[in-house]
C-alpha cells in the first residue's frame, strides 16, 4: 500500500532470551501462591482458583507476532483470556475489559503497556522473571481492579559471574548486561531495547520527516544483605513516538521505580515496597494555522507492606498500602485556549487473610478481607451536574482536604477439597473495587484514553465474582484437565454518553454515564506436560453483557468483547537439543458490533439509525502461527547463539479488525467494509548470549 | 484531531479491506425532520427512515404533515407543502428571538425550539495542497471572524455542483473573538487524477454556506459529526421521538469554481 506498510511488515522479528532460573526467582524470593504453568501437581493442589503463572522460558518457545517473545501476547493464549484486538497487547479476562485490569511491575502500576499502538508489549522478556495472572479471584493483598490483576516480577541479575546478551531482529535491537557488583551480594541487570525502523525513513526523501520508534529499558539491583534480608531496586522506562511530518505527533511514556525490602525467616516473610509510576500522553497536531495539543498523565506514589506468617496448619497474610494518585484527565492547548482538569486522590487499604489446612485431610480454606478508603482530594474544582451533563454547581475545597471518601469492604474466600492426590475441587468468591477509571471511545486502548478518579460524582467500580473449578491429573502427571466456571457482576461501570467523545468537554464526569456489567462462562483446558511434546488445548464458552441507562434504551446488550466460543491450541515440540518447534491456533467467535438498522437523509448525507447496541457479529477470527528455534553453544560452551524463525498467520487469513459502513452520495447502496491488519507475516531474529 | 489520525491509520497499518454481506434486521420507519429558519424564510423537510437495503431517495417523503412555527406563544404561520417532502413559510428569523416548531403527522406531535443568531462574518475561503505520508491531499480552508462578546457556534457546509459535499460544526470556545479556521479534507491528488466520484474535478461548482447556530443545534450537529461511524445515534433535538433537528440561524453564502491551477501550496 505504501512504503510505511512495507517497512512495518518486512522489518520484523526480534531476538529472545531468557534465563532458566526464573521460576526460582519468582517462587523463592516472593513466595507467590500461584499455579505453575507446567506443574500439574500445583494446579491440582493450589488453593487459589483462577490464577495462572507464566514463566519467561515458556514464552520463548511460542510463535508470536513479528517474532517477538511477548509476555502480553502469550497471556492472551490462556483460557478465559482474550486479546483486545489483532493489534493490541492488552487483554480481557472473563468478560472484563482491559481498562478493568491492573498491571503491576514490581508492585508499581503500569498503564498502556503497548509499543507501536499496541503491536508489541512494552515489557522486554529478557527483563522479566515471571508473571502471575489472577482472573478476578485475587488474594486480599491485591486490589484496585474490577477484572484481573497481572503481577509481573522483574528479573535479578546473576550474582556469580558477568554475562549478557545481544540480539537483533529486523525491526529492533536489544542488549543486556548483568553480573555481580559485589560477588554473591550485589548484582545488577540492565536491559535496553529500541526499534530502528525510523532510521530507514531517513533514507527516503518522502519519509525522512516521519518518526516511528519505541524504546524501553529496565534496571534491577539486587543486594543480598544477609540470609534474612534482601533489598531490590528496579526501574523501568518506555517511550513511543509516532509522528507524521510536522503534522501529527503521538507520544506516550511509562516510568516505574520500586524499592523493595524482602525479609525471610523460618516462619515469617515480609515484603515492603516503595514505588512510583507515571504514564504520560502528549499528542499534538499542527495543520496550517491550527495548533492543538492534548496531554494527560496518571501518576502514583505508594508504600506497600505485606507479611506472611506460617504456624502449623495456619498461614496468615496481612498488610497495608497507602498511595497518592495524581490524574491529569486532560490538558488541552487549542488555539488560544488552555484548559486543564487534574485531580488528586489518596488511596489507603489494609488486608488480612487466614488460610487453614484442616485436620480433615482433604479440605483447605482461606478467608480474607480487604478494606479500602479512597479519597478525592481538594484543590481543583469539583461540580454537580444535571441529567444532561450540564454543570449546575461548582465546589472547591482546600488543597489536600478530602472532598469525598469512598469506603469499600472486600471479602475474599477460597475453598479446596482434594479427595485424592489427582483430583481437586475448588470454589471461591471475591469482591474487588476499582477507583481509577479509563475511558475509551473505541474498543482498544490508545493514547487518547482519558483517566478519571472516583469523585463526588463518579463511584468506584465494584465487582463480585464466584467461581467453581475441577482439576484432575494423571498419576504420571503427563496430562491434566481443568474445568472452571465463573459468574461476575460489576456495578458503576463508566462509559461515554452517546454523542460525545474524549474531546467534547474538559470535565470528564460530564461525558460519562455509569451502569452495570455481567459475565459468566466455563473454561476447559487439557494440558500435556512432559517433553518432547508439551502444550494445551483450551475452550471457553462465555457471555459478557452491559446495561447502562441512556444507552440501548437501558436494556442489557452484549459487550464489545463478548465472544461466545474461544479455542486455543498451543503446542511445542523439542526435536533435539538444537531444534524446538512450536505452533498455535486460535479461534474466537466474531466480536459483537453495532450495525445500522435503518438510514435516513439529513444535510444531504445518509445517516444511519442504530436500533440496538452490538446486535451483530463480525466474522469469526482464527489464525495459526508457527515457529522454530535453533540454538547451539559456541566458544566452548561459554556462549549460546540462537536463531528464531516464525510465521504469523500461516494461512494468510484476513481477520476482522474494523467494520465500517458507507453509503454512496447518490443512494447506490449501503456497503459494509471489513478492514484487516495482518496477512501472513514471516520473521527471523538472531540472539547471542554469554 | 482523532478523525485525521484515524484517516491516516489505514495507510500505515491496514493490510486488507473487503466488502462483507450482512443480514440487516429491519425496524419500523421513524419520522425525520430537518428544519431551518433563517433571516429570509423557513423551510422544513420531512421524510421517514428506510431500510438499509432500500436505496430509493424520493419514496420516503412525508406530504401530509402539519407544520406550525410560533414564537412567544404566538403562532406565526402554518407552513405550506411545496413538494418532495418540503414545507415552507415566509417567516423570517429576527434578532435573537426563540422560535418553536411543531410537527403533527398521523396523530403524532414532534416539537423543538431554537434561538436566532447574529450574522456570521466570513473572512476567506481557499483550497490548499498539504503533503501527508507522501500523498498530496487537498483541503478547503474556511476562515471567519468570531463575533466578540458572545458565545458562538457555527455550521459550515460545502456544496459541490448543488449537492452537499462536506460539513462541519465549530464553536468559538478555543478562540473567542478571534479569527477561526475550519479545514475540510476533500480528497487526494491521486483521487482527482483517477476521476474518483468523491473527488473534486477541475471546474466543480462550489458553494460555501456558513450558519451561525444556537447551542442546541450545535450539540445535535456535533453529536452527529462525532458519532459518524461509531455506532450511536445523535442526541435528540425533538421531543416526541422523531429524528433530525430544528435550527434558527443566520446564513451567509458564497460560491466558487474549483480550479486545480489555483490551489495554493501549503
Amino acid at each position: 500500500m505504501n512504503v510505511l506498510i512495507l517497512l512495518l511488515s518486512a522489518l520484523t522479528g526480534l531476538p529472545q532470551a531468557a534465563r532458566s532460573d526464573t521460576s526460582r526467582v519468582q517462587q523463592e524470593e516472593l513466595e507467590e501462591v500461584v499455579v505453575v504453568a507446567n506443574d500439574a501437581g500445583r494446579r491440582v493442589s493450589s488453593l487459589q482458583l483462577g490464577a495462572e503463572q507464566m514463566q519467561v522460558r515458556d514464552l520463548t518457545s511460542r510463535p508470536a507476532l513479528f517474532g517477538e517473545a511477548d509476555v502480553m501476547r502469550s497471556l492472551q493464549l490462556l483460557p478465559g483470556v482474550k486479546a483486545e484486538s489483532d493489534a493490541s497487547s492488552n487483554f480481557q479476562v472473563r468478560g472484563g475489559t482491559a481498562a478493568q485490569n491492573s498491571i503491576l511491575l514490581d508492585e508499581a502500576p503500569v498503564y498502556n503497556v503497548g509499543h507501536l499502538a499496541g503491536l508489541f508489549s512494552a515489557f522486554n522478556d529478557n527483563a522479566l522473571a515471571g508473571a502471575t495472572l489472577y482472573k478476578g479471584l485475587a488474594p486480599a493483598r491485591y486490589g484496585g481492579a474490577s477484572s484481573a490483576v497481572f503481577d509481573i516480577t522483574s528479573r535479578a541479575g546473576r550474582s556469580d559471574a558477568w554475562g549478557g546478551n545481544a540480539g537483533i531482529g529486523l525491526l529492533s535491537a536489544k542488549a543486556s548486561v548483568e553480573g555481580p557488583l559485589v560477588r554473591d551480594r550485589l548484582s545488577m541487570l540492565l536491559n535496553a531495547r529500541r526499534s530502528y525502523a525510523d532510521l530507514f525513513f531517513k533514507l527516503s526523501n518522502k519519509y525522512r520527516n516521519n518518526d516511528l520508534y519505541f524504546f524501553d529499558a529496565n534496571l534491577k539491583l539486587n543486594w543480598t544483605v544477609n540470609d534474612l534480608h534482601t533489598l531490590q531496586l528496579s526501574a523501568f522506562v518506555s517511550k513511543d513516538r509516532t509522528a507524521v511530518s510536522d503534522l501529527v505527533a503521538v507520544d506516550w511514556r511509562n516510568m516505574t521505580a520500586s524499592l523493595q525490602w524482602l525479609f525471610r525467616s523460618h516462619r515469617t516473610e515480609a515484603k515492603t515496597s516503595l514505588f512510583v509510576s507515571s504514564y504520560d500522553m502528549d499528542n499534538s497536531i499542527r495543520l496550517l494555522d491550527s495548533d492543538q495539543n492534548y496531554r494527560g498523565h496518571i501518576r502514583h506514589t505508594g508504600l506497600k507492606h505485606n507479611v506472611r506468617i506460617t504456624a502449623g496448619r495456619h498461614e496468615f497474610n496481612a498488610g497495608a498500602r497507602t498511595m497518592l494518585t495524581d490524574v491529569k484527565s486532560a490538558e488541552w492547548e487549542i488555539l488560544s485556549s488552555h484548559e486543564v482538569e487534574r485531580r488528586k486522590a489518596w488511596d489507603n487499604s489494609a488486608w488480612a487473610e487466614w488460610q487453614y489446612d484442616t485436620p480433615v485431610r482433604s479440605f483447605t480454606f482461606m478467608a480474607g478481607v480487604r478494606a479500602g478508603a479512597f479519597s478525592a482530594l481538594g484543590g481543583p474544582f469539583y461540580y454537580d451536574i444535571d441529567a444532561d451533563g450540564n454543570i449546575t454547581w461548582i465546589h472547591r475545597r482546600r488543597e489536600w482536604r478530602p472532598v469525598k471518601t469512598w469506603v469499600s469492604v472486600e471479602p475474599r474466600v477460597s475453598v479446596l477439597w482434594r479427595p485424592s492426590p489427582q483430583l481437586s475441587v475448588k470454589a471461591g468468591y471475591s469482591r474487588t473495587s476499582q477507583p481509577v477509571h479509563a475511558l475509551r471511545n473505541q474498543d482498544t486502548s490508545t493514547p487518547f484514553d482519558r483517566y478519571a478518579v472516583s469523585s463526588n460524582l463518579l463511584r468506584p467500580q465494584l465487582a463480585d465474582q464466584v467461581g467453581l473449578g475441577f482439576f484432575w491429573m494423571m498419576p504420571s502427571r503427563d496430562y491434566d484437565v481443568s474445568v472452571e466456571a465463573y459468574y461476575r457482576h460489576v456495578d458503576h461501570v463508566p462509559d461515554y454518553r452517546d454523542g460525545v467523545n474524549f474531546a467534547s468537554a474538559i470535565e470528564i464526569e460530564r461525558l460519562i454515564l455509569t451502569g452495570e456489567g455481567r459475565g459468566y462462562g466455563v473454561e476447559m483446558c487439557i494440558r500435556k506436560n512432559t517433553s518432547p511434546l508439551t502444550g494445551w488445548i483450551s475452550y471457553t464458552l462465555a457471555w459478557s453483557q452491559t446495561r447502562i441507562d441512556g444507552i440501548n434504551g437501558g436494556r442489557w446488550y452484549d459487550a464489545n468483547n463478548d465472544r461466545r466460543h474461544d479455542i486455543n491450541v498451543v503446542l511445542s515440540y523439542r526435536l533435539s537439543s538444537a531444534w524446538t518447534f512450536s505452533a498455535t491456533w486460535v479461534f474466537n467467535t466474531g466480536q459483537a458490533f453495532t450495525a445500522p438498522s435503518a438510514k435516513y437523509q439529513l444535510i444531504d448525507n445518509w445517516i444511519y439509525y442504530y436500533a440496538e447496541r452490538n446486535g451483530y457479529r463480525a466474522p469469526n477470527y482464527h489464525r495459526m502461527d508457527i515457529g522454530a528455534k535453533w540454538s547451539r553453544p559456541i566458544a566452548g560452551g561459554r556462549m549460546m547463539r540462537e536463531w528464531h524463525f516464525g510465521i504469523y498467520n500461516v494461512y494468510n487469513r484476513y481477520n476482522p479488525w474494523l467494520i465500517r459502513f458507507e453509503d454512496s452520495t447518490y443512494g447506490r447502496g449501503t456497503k459494509a467494509t471489513q478492514y484487516s491488519l495482518f496477512g501472513i507475516v514471516p520473521s527471523v531474529s538472531f540472539n547471542l548470549k554469554w | 484531531m482523532k478523525k485525521i489520525l484515524l484517516s491516516l491509520l489505514p495507510f500505515v497499518l491496514v493490510s486488507c479491506e473487503k466488502e462483507i454481506s450482512l443480514d440487516y434486521r429491519e425496524v419500523d420507519a421513524l419520522y425525520v425532520v430537518e428544519a431551518c429558519l433563517t433571516q429570509d424564510a423557513t423551510t422544513v423537510r420531512i421524510s421517514t427512515s428506510q431500510n438499509v437495503t432500500d436505496n430509493s431517495v424520493l419514496d420516503h417523503v412525508v406530504a401530509d404533515a402539519t407544520v406550525v412555527i410560533s414564537s412567544d406563544g404566538e403562532v406565526l404561520d402554518t407552513l405550506s407543502y411545496v413538494g418532495a417532502g418540503k414545507y415552507s413559510s415566509r417567516v423570517r428569523g429576527r434578532g435573537t428571538n426563540t422560535y418553536d416548531l411543531d410537527v403533527e403527522v398521523n396523530g403524532r406531535h414532534f416539537t423543538s425550539y431554537s434561538t436566532m443568531q447574529h450574522a456570521p462574518d466570513p473572512v476567506g475561503f481557499r483550497f490548499l495542497w498539504k503533503e501527508m505520508l507522501g500523498r498530496r491531499m487537498l483541503f478547503a480552508e474556511l476562515r471567519l471572524q468570531d463575533l466578540p462578546g458572545e458565545v458562538n457556534y457555527y455550521f459550515m457546509h460545502l456544496y459541490r455542483n448543488g449537492l452537499g459535499y462536506r460539513w462541519a460544526v465549530l464553536s468559538d470556545e478555543h478562540g473567542p473573538g478571534e479569527e477561526l479556521q475550519q479545514l475540510f479534507h476533500c480528497c487526494s491528488e491521486d483521487d482527482i487524477l483517477d476521476g474518483d466520484s468523491d473527488a473534486l474535478a477541475d471546474g466543480s461548482y462550489i458553494e460555501v454556506e456558513i450558519r451561525s447556530v444556537d447551542r442546541r443545534s450545535y450539540d445535535y450537529l456535533y453529536s452527529l459529526q462525532t458519532m459518524e461511524g461509531a455506532g450511536t445515534n445523535p442526541i435528540a433535538n425533538f421531543t416526541g421521538g422523531c429524528l433530525g433537528y430544528f435550527s434558527a440561524c443566520y446564513i451567509v453564502k458564497s460560491s466558487y469554481t474549483f480550479r486545480l491551477s489555483e490551489v495554493v501550496e501549503e
